[in-house]
């Protein structure tokens, strides 16, 4: 019932939530919104619109799309912090349905156990994401992080990591300049033994100088 | 006799974080295997040029000269091929040895890769060596189908290269040869 998942899982719809509501007075999140939080933070454009289609069969969000002041009110728990759009995701992730009302409870016992990568990964996209918040023209968002990125298979594509509303294509591409990665190799290790070794010597015995030898043969000259 | 020994320690320097090769006086050198090195010699001896060979000879020698404990006309024979045979090894150019038949200096080198056939290049190799070692112009001229290389004066070495390409064996040519003058 507690098992690092579902913490993780708990976490992640709290730091939803308070971006959401954070977000809320500027931007309309719809059903897109749970079905794109499966996506990475830095996922731009391409992917959100593919996942646009989806709202239109979901019985509950009729409104889908429409943003906060189309959305239904909300009749299951109706917290102060929980964003509309939460209820209008609600019906495709069963997950959400059985955790949501207890993460206010249970939010201060979580770091008490061992911190998981995913953990971390989470935590460091809210960090991202609250930095990005306040300013009102938003800042760049950051490259996610691989963490990031590994999380989102094991989420299983149901659970909301993030709310944040996806950035339009030509403003995130703007805002992401592509920064080349290079990659230095290890620098060589001291070797202990000389690397020129010699293995053999000669030591010829020829009497008389050199000079002297060296002289008379090249004097010697033809019959 | 002396106990002046060529101290090969640390002749080579390998700068692998930069992947240079430096010998002890500074020269960049590459390190090439013999199956590339040996095409690029028959070239040189089908052009007739072996300049370059012996440029490298003359290199080599004055690292034995500048190894040397003393001139190497007032050195011991001994003494002098074990550094130049010492400075060969290092670079891989076979093992020196040094024999004299009458009056003539014969260079003998074994364990030399399969170059040019009539050990051309080897023989200006040679010749550069001992040029710049001895400050007088030498000239190594291989005996066929033999390891010696004769040393003589550089205006009878066609002649005993067409001696030693007609069959004669180093003893004929020796006999040849008559000592003119010896100071």
């Amino acid at each position: 019932m507690s098992s690092p998942e579902q913490q993780i899982e708990r976490l992640s719809q709290l730091l939803a939530k308070v971006q959401k509501n954070r977000k809320q007075p500027r931007v309309g999140l719809g059903p897109m919104a749970g079905l794109s939080a499966t996506v990475p933070a830095n996922t731009t454009g391409p992917a959100v619109s593919a996942a646009k289609p989806l709202p239109a069969p979901q019985g509950p969000s009729s409104t889908g799309g429409l943003g906060p002041a189309a959305a239904p009110p909300r009749t299951r728990k109706a917290t102060p912090t929980e964003p509309i759009t939460a209820a209008v995701a609600a019906p495709p992730s069963p997950v959400r349905e059985e955790h949501a009302p207890e993460p206010p409870v249970r939010r201060p016992a979580a770091p008490a156990r061992p911190i998981s990568p995913l953990e971390t990964a989470l935590s460091g996209e809210a960090e991202r994401e609250e930095r990005a918040m306040p300013a009102p023209a938003r800042a760049p968002a950051p490259p996610a992080a691989p963490a990031a990125n590994e999380i989102a298979p094991r989420a299983g594509g149901t659970q909301p990591r993030s709310q944040r509303p996806p950035m339009p294509p030509a403003e995130a591409s703007a805002q992401q300049p592509i920064v080349p990665r290079v990659i230095e190799p290890d620098p060589p290790r001291a070797s202990t033994r000389p690397i020129a070794q010699v293995v053999s010597k000669h030591a010829p015995v020829v009497d008389a100088t050199f000079g002297a030898m060296l002289k008379r043969s090249l004097s010697l000259r033809p019959h | 006799m002396t106990d002046a020994q060529f101290d090969p320690g640390g002749f080579f320097q390998f700068d692998l974080a930069h992947g240079r090769v430096r010998t002890r006086g500074g020269a960049r050198v590459l390190v090439l295997a013999e199956n590339v090195l040996a095409p690029l010699i028959v070239t040189a001896v089908q052009s007739g040029d072996l300049t370059a060979i012996r440029t490298l000879g003359s290199q080599l020698g004055s690292i034995v000269s500048q190894s040397l404990p003393a001139p190497a006309n007032s050195l011991p024979p001994q003494v002098v091929i074990s550094y130049a045979g010492s400075v060969m090894s290092l670079y891989g150019w076979g093992r020196l040895r040094l024999e004299q038949w009458g009056g003539a200096l014969v260079l003998v080198v074994d364990g030399l890769p399969p170059l040019d056939e009539d050990n051309l290049a080897v023989a200006a190799l040679l010749g550069g060596i001992f040029s710049t070692l001895c400050s007088a112009e030498v000239a190594c001229v291989p005996l066929a189908r033999s390891t010696k290389y004769i040393v003589v004066d550089p205006r009878i070495a066609e002649t005993v290269w067409g001696w030693s390409k007609s069959g004669d064996n180093l003893a004929t040519i020796a006999s040849k040869l008559s000592s003119a003058e010896v100071a």
